[in-house]
């Protein structure tokens, strides 16, 4: 709760104005008695300007009342502006780059930026403290932590992963009342001990040592090594490099780690560079995403013998196969067994689409059964023709990155459809008609999916007036309820561009 | 664990306070508001770190895990006072919002003083803690206006017994309410109260003091009187300023506040002891031997102004001690370990995360850590200035001896509340006087512990009743309580208040192929629905079934044993695709989802041989937003147990048509057009500060299909945002189904205490009809906005004149005597309990322009409580919001993302 502003009325004003003008002294109850028998002898209109005053101020509250979102409302304001300055940043800085890339030559510039090489680095923590201690007062990053590990990779869109770097970091000191935290971090997520870990095999100084080999392994370059992590890990990553890099003491040290950058900010220049649009949200979407959480071989010894995910050596490579997925298709690039992790089916089908019936009733049931007409089979069935169609137009959802602007989008594409497919399932006679109607266009749907939708929409019954103001609606949705930087017309060219979504697709089929 | 209902943290803090601004006109001629003590004193140093002597109310642990309790409705102070000056009540602060906040506000001269007293305390004055008695909650008005008939008519009327006492008075005195003001400021309120006693002549008549409005049946000769007391521990002389503010008449709001004060009183001098604000009978505990554990039980009580009388409400509470102290733990352990480090470790492992409660003054804290290198003989910045060693300390403030003074000490991590208070560092404990309290996770698996507690802190109707009514006549009779109470002119019924209840008809449950079943008194369908079809089924024709290979043989029984009971219910499935894999570890599993899933997969059952919720939280995540499918997880476990198995299976098979998208049953609800919608919310575990809202909405007209969407928020609140989208996706896809808009919508919303009442009205109201405007312009459906509260301290005994007092049968509706004036609410008692007191649900229906009548709304809900598809019976709330908390416990703990769309219309997550 914020601290109670101060009640005011316009004697408050008046009474401040005198103090301003040093014709009343003391504190405000002072001057207050000082001046309050002019107050009360003024007439209405020598009132008047401090009325306004204060009606302006209670207008102001009411306003920032309905302004903010109750709880945390300024720090969470203060934080979005922060995020979205320091997003716009990056993305200049990584645009300006990408341009110089493409300044060499027109031709080649999409071919520079598919080999030149990326650092993604992850790491893992016991805790994230609040305060700084002392010591730490001078580090750029907002918090201290308590670190645990570190994985890094390097990554280009050509050859995928081309190298990587993995350690574990023996805890730095935990500030007093915060043991209990990372005991919790330890036994529900990474597994790391907090003591006495066999597997930390380097000193700080080693580990910076080798990092430093990993991020710029050609020893004269003396250039800043852009490093990229995704967006809520950057003040981590920023701790823990610059924890290492001053824990090792180096003379001579050259500076290596100057800015980490938000790997969703690369990833929507990158797609800018093939001519996608995609926000900042929607890049945070999509490298969050579960997909490929569970890919087998990704992890380090310790955590695939623990059999736990929370590794950052694998969603370092994580991030790097999202990458692979989402970009390599734009780009034209064949996905080979270092873009994306080599997964092998698992399990055996073992028995096919039978119950095992032995008895005579069963039998009879289940060959009644199979003759039998169910009625809710073909509701069922365009039901989820709808649903498929809705997805795979909207590519995005077809992978699983379930998005409520996305939802809602899609919704409003649907309302576009023409009125004869918006069932009215009433009473089942009207059911069976719209099914039967349905039914008629399933296998056309089924064979080309994304075709049906371009025709949907030729038959749209909507006018174009209609069409625009729904999708005014929308954007006003977007814009006044999710109050983010996310702005649906991205989200509308996804489908086309094919952007999202294909790469998997493809390499399963592979 | 207190097996009680702790009242948790208060959460009113959130509560808008209407700003005390003296509206301009008023400020009419008068005296010049008196000199208030020195403004530019500042409390000292407030780097302090004190032994929470201040801390206010217990913080950390207990009260934190407890989700958003009861505050009961008048005069619970919450617990997290804003920093606020302590203001007069709000009887003598007219604001704008006066139409609102009751109709007691008596603008009058004392009350511009007021104003300008206050207004003149917050200019420039930081943030003051306010001793939380100080001030005076008014029931936040929610009646819908226009709404004069708040009692239904239908159900066969029942007599009922309550917890409640009516309150016997006609005093005829006039109170004088006084504000009183300490210079220096003093936070503490025992000390507050303390110097106050020296003064008790000035008051010869009575007085009643909270630490800083004091009520007196004396009359002060001046407006403004000052005293000066010497404070004991330091000797410094400190000026008291009593100031008059007020004349109370019997009825006002203050008067309940002050009956609340006496009561309190009443409940020490009856020489009860007060923890967390409840208090118990220290006489008579019960041992629990084995767990060194001891109960005592307690009362909460609280007096209201209700439909139309004063009413005392009191509640049997229990609450678990434990005999040990960290101390003593920590010896136990250093006896035992080998090594220091051995027994540092062990330590850690057994102590942090646990709450503890400090022997001085009842406080809870969660330990964060263990300070080795301090111990008491450390010194410590104390909140009001100055240092002083623990040892002082403790002998200064509580006459308390620390033994061992080589004891390493707790640490605590202030919260936020302290932080804004001042308190930056770690707060230290000392072992010592810290009691473990809470139950650990040994415990908790324990049957034995479990079945040892309910032996005592579960009371059936009868008991329950006897010992309240026992309570209060024994508490009347007390000579120091009648006594006290006599000065006041106040007196209560010592016989529970008796209401006239309605019982709600039974309901009919249709199945499929028309089978109607009329429900028995017990409201269960458990045997109806063995022998019945499903109301509605969808054809299972692809669908596969995961195992470990280990666990090969289980699964031919399971897929056995489906294929022979879905016969009875009809339901159409097809043999499934059984997959075979090495083991079941999530990479595993997750990686054979991904193999086998195809798009026209409809289902997938997983069977686990484990609990573990990695796993599970895999095969989720697959199911929910990578490859959306409705899934299925079982246990092998369960599976293997003989007896159980066709059961279980059969639970299973029901279960999985449900999240196909079929019905179960349905009960006949005919509003038409009508979206009956529920909301709930979870607190995140993955992620601190982030909270799930789970919405669910009907979309058929039948009422028995329900759509959902989730959302997750920043911040630690309880309150739905981006609910215009969700509002808005519901009523297109009611739409889609139905080809109009609903023209009806009813919300219950579950989860919000009191205190946010009017955070949630001023919030989400708006968006909701933000999500109308969106759809259309000129879209304006009727809407109810009804919120569902679990907790309530009510309790209600039926006398059918059998054995002693029985729980109301279910479906009895209470909307008189002990419902507000200020609200549109009723009490609705729907589940059938076999053990124990039964709890009634409240609903509270604070937005209605769909203006039904009591009965419809009553009627309505009760059926919505038939809905929930898991459970062959009524629930405590209604469907919707079961399902809510359902998705939005699936998103909190597995997903920590919404799920995919393609599976809003499906029961996905039951």
């Amino acid at each position: 709760m914020p601290p109670k502003k101060p009640s005011r009325s316009a004697v408050w004003y008046f009474v401040k104005e005198k103090i301003a003008k040093k014709e009343a002294t003391g504190n405000f109850n002072e001057a207050l008695n000082l001046v309050h028998g002019e107050w009360k002898n003024m007439s209405k209109a020598e009132r008047e300007p401090y009325e306004k005053m204060f009606k302006d101020y209670k207008a102001s509250l009411k306003q920032e009342k309905n302004d903010a979102i109750p709880g945390n409302k300024q720090e969470y304001l203060t934080e979005i502006s922060d995020i979205n300055s320091r997003t716009t940043q990056i993305t200049n800085d990584i645009a300006n780059f990408l341009s110089k890339l493409k300044s060499l030559s027109r031709d080649d510039s999409l071919e520079l930026i598919k080999k030149q090489k990326w650092y993604i680095v992850k790491f893992q923590t016991f805790c994230k403290c609040e305060e700084k201690p002392d010591e730490f007062i001078s580090y750029s990053s907002r918090f201290y932590y308590v670190m645990a590990e570190v994985g890094a990779i390097e990554y280009s869109l050509k050859d995928g992963i081309t190298n990587e770097f993995h350690a574990f970091i023996s805890p730095n000191k935990i500030p007093l009342g915060y043991r209990s935290q990372c005991m919790e971090s330890s036994r529900d997520l990474h597994k790391i001990p907090l003591d006495k870990f066999a597997e930390v095999k380097y000193s700080y100084q080693q580990i910076y040592q080798q990092l430093e080999q990993f991020l710029r392994p050609k020893s004269d370059n003396n250039n800043y090594v852009p490093v990229f992590t995704m967006g809520k890990d950057v003040d981590e990553t920023m701790f823990g490099l610059e924890f290492l890099e001053d824990q090792s003491r180096l003379e001579n040290a050259r500076p290596l780690f100057a800015k980490v950058y938000d790997l969703e900010c690369l990833v929507m220049q990158l797609a800018k560079a093939c001519n996608i649009n995609v926000t900042y949200n929607s890049a945070h979407e999509l490298l969050s995403s579960y997909s490929f959480d569970y890919s087998s071989n990704t992890r380090c010894g310790f955590h695939e013998e623990e059999g736990v995910i929370h590794c950052a050596f694998a969603k370092a490579k994580k991030l790097a196969y999202l990458l692979s997925d989402e970009l390599c298709p734009s780009y034209g690039i064949q996905v080979t067994e270092s873009h994306l992790p080599t997964e092998k089916p698992v399990g055996t089908v073992v028995y096919s689409n039978k119950f095992n019936t032995n008895d005579q009733r069963g039998k009879k049931y289940f060959n009644d059964l199979r003759k039998r007409p169910h009625e809710n089979d073909e509701i069922y069935e365009t039901e989820r023709n709808r649903y498929e169609r809705g997805s795979s137009t909207m590519a995005s959802n077809s992978t699983g990155r379930s998005n409520m602007i996305a939802t809602d989008i899609r919704y409003q594409q649907q309302q576009q459809r023409p009125p004869h497919s918006q069932p009215v399932n009433r009473s089942n006679s009207n059911r069976r008609l719209i099914a039967l109607e349905n039914a008629n266009s399933d296998s056309e749907a089924q064979s080309n999916v994304s075709g049906r939708y371009d025709d949907d929409d030729d038959d749209d019954g909507f006018t174009a007036v209609n069409k625009n103001k729904i999708e005014d609606d929308n954007k006003s949705v977007v814009s006044s309820v999710q109050g983010s930087s996310i702005s649906d017309s991205s989200y509308r060219t996804l489908p086309t561009t094919r952007f999202m979504g294909r790469g998997r697709a493809m390499f399963r089929n592979n | 664990m207190s097996t009680g209902r702790s009242r948790g943290r208060a959460r009113t803090s959130t509560q808008p306070q209407p700003t005390p601004i003296a509206a301009p006109g008023e400020v009419t001629p008068s005296p010049p508001p008196p000199r208030p003590p020195p403004t530019t004193t500042t409390t000292p140093s407030r780097t302090a770190i004190a032994p929470s002597d201040q801390t206010g109310r217990g913080r950390g642990g207990a009260t934190e895990q407890i989700p958003p309790g009861q505050i009961s409705p008048v005069s619970r102070s919450s617990g997290e006072s804003p920093p606020q000056q302590h203001s007069p009540p709000r009887v003598t602060a007219p604001s704008g919002r006066a139409t609102i906040r009751g109709a007691y506000n008596q603008p009058g001269t004392a009350a511009v003083i007021g104003q300008l007293e206050r207004m003149a305390l917050h200019e420039g004055e930081p943030a003051e803690q306010a001793p939380r008695e100080s001030r005076i909650e008014q029931v936040y008005r929610t009646r819908p206006p226009g709404r004069t008939d708040t009692v239904g008519k239908s159900g066969d009327p029942v007599t009922l017994y309550c917890n409640y006492f009516k309150i016997v008075n006609k005093p005829d005195w006039v109170l004088y309410h006084y504000h009183v003001d300490y210079a220096p400021p003093i936070e503490s309120r025992r000390m507050r109260i303390a110097l106050m006693k020296n003064h008790d002549a000035l008051f010869p008549a009575n007085k009643a003091f909270d630490g800083s409005t004091l009520y007196s049946l004396t009359r002060l000769h001046d407006e403004v009187t000052e005293v000066a007391s010497r404070r004991e521990t330091d000797g410094e002389i400190i000026t008291i300023t009593l100031k008059r503010v007020a004349e109370i008449a019997p009825k006002s709001p203050s008067f309940v506040h002050l009956f609340n004060l006496v009561f309190r009183r009443c409940l020490k001098l009856y020489g009860m002891k007060e923890i967390d604000r409840n208090y118990y009978d220290m006489k008579t505990k019960i041992n629990i031997e084995r767990y060194h554990l001891e109960m005592i039980n307690g009362f909460t009580t609280s007096i209201a102004l209700y439909e139309e009388h004063l009413l005392l409400n009191a509640e049997l509470i229990h609450k678990l001690l434990h005999k040990t102290t960290v101390y003593d733990v920590m010896m136990n352990m250093y006896n035992q370990s080998r090594s220091d480090n051995d027994f540092r470790t062990q330590c850690s492992a057994e102590l942090l995360g646990r709450v503890v409660m400090t022997k001085y003054n009842d406080k809870t804290y969660r330990i964060n850590d263990i300070a080795w290198e301090a111990n008491p003989t450390n010194k410590f910045e104390q909140l009001r200035g100055g240092e002083t060693t623990f040892v002082e300390y403790y002998q200064a403030h509580y006459s308390i001896k620390i033994n061992d003074l080589q004891q390493p000490l707790l640490s605590i991590l202030p919260s936020a509340r302290d932080k804004r208070r001042g308190v930056t560092k770690p707060i230290l404990l000392i072992p010592e006087l810290c009691i473990l309290t809470g139950v650990d996770e040994k415990m908790r698996m324990d049957f034995n512990f479990k079945k040892a507690v309910e032996q005592y802190s579960k009371v059936g109707p009868s008991d329950r009743c006897n010992r309240l009514s026992q309570f209060i006549g024994r508490f009347r009779s007390d000579e120091k309580v009648r006594g006290e109470l006599a000065r006041w002119q106040m007196d209560f019924d010592d016989r529970p208040a008796e209401i006239k209840g309605k019982v709600l008809q039974l309901e009919t449950i249709l199945f499929g192929n028309n089978v109607m079943k009329k429900l028995n008194e017990k409201a269960d369908w458990t045997n109806d629905l063995k022998g019945c079809a499903l109301l509605s089924t969808v054809r299972l024709k692809d669908w596969i079934v995961i195992y470990p290979q280990s666990k090969r043989n289980t699964a031919i029984q399971f897929v056995n044993t489906f294929s022979q009971v879905i016969r009875t219910m009809q339901f159409p499935a097809e043999g499934p695709q059984e997959i075979s894999v090495p083991r079941d570890t999530a990479e595993t599993l997750a990686n054979a989802i991904k193999t086998h899933v195809k798009d026209t997969t409809q289902m997938v059952v997983v069977l686990m041989s484990s609990k573990r919720k990695d796993i599970y939280d895999a095969v989720k995540r697959m199911c929910c937003l990578e490859t959306p499918v409705p899934s299925q997880v079982v246990t092998t476990k369960i599976l293997e147990d003989d007896r159980k198995h066709k059961s279980i299976v059969t639970k299973v098979a029901i279960q999985m048509n449900a999240k196909l998208g079929g019905e179960i049953w349905r009960v006949n609800i005919p509003l038409s057009d009508t979206m009956i919608c529920g909301i709930d919310t979870y607190h995140d575990t993955g992620k601190k500060n982030r909270s799930v809202c789970a919405f669910i909405a009907t979309f058929n007209q039948e009422k028995t299909k329900f759509f959902s969407r989730a959302t997750i928020q920043e911040s630690h609140q309880e309150l739905a945002y981006n609910l215009a989208i969700t509002v808005k996706s519901a009523c297109d896809h009611f739409y889609r189904i139905n080809g109009v808009y609903p023209k009806r919508i009813v919300i219950y919303r579950d989860g919000v205490s009191d205190g946010q009442l009017p955070l949630v009205m001023e919030s989400e109201i708006p968006q909701i009809q933000k999500a109308f405007a969106l759809i259309d312009a000129k879209y304006n459906p009727m809407l109810s906005f009804i919120v569902v509260k679990k907790r309530v301290n009510a309790r209600f005994f039926a006398d059918f004149g059998g054995r002693g007092l029985e729980n109301p049968p279910c479906g009895t509706v209470i909307d008189t005597v002990v419902t507000r004036q200020e609200w549109f609410d009723f009490y609705l008692i729907s589940q059938h309990v076999t053990q124990g007191t039964v709890n009634p649900t409240h609903y509270n229906i604070v937005y209605d322009t769909l203006n039904l009548a009591p009965d419809i709304y009553q009627k309505m809900t009760y059926k919505m409580t038939h809905m929930y598809y898991n459970w062959p019976g009524t629930i405590r709330v209604p469907a919707t919001c079961q399902y809510a908390h359902k998705l939005a416990y699936l998103v909190g703990q597995s997903l920590h993302k919404e799920h995919h769309t393609s599976l809003c219309d499906k029961l996905f997550y039951l």
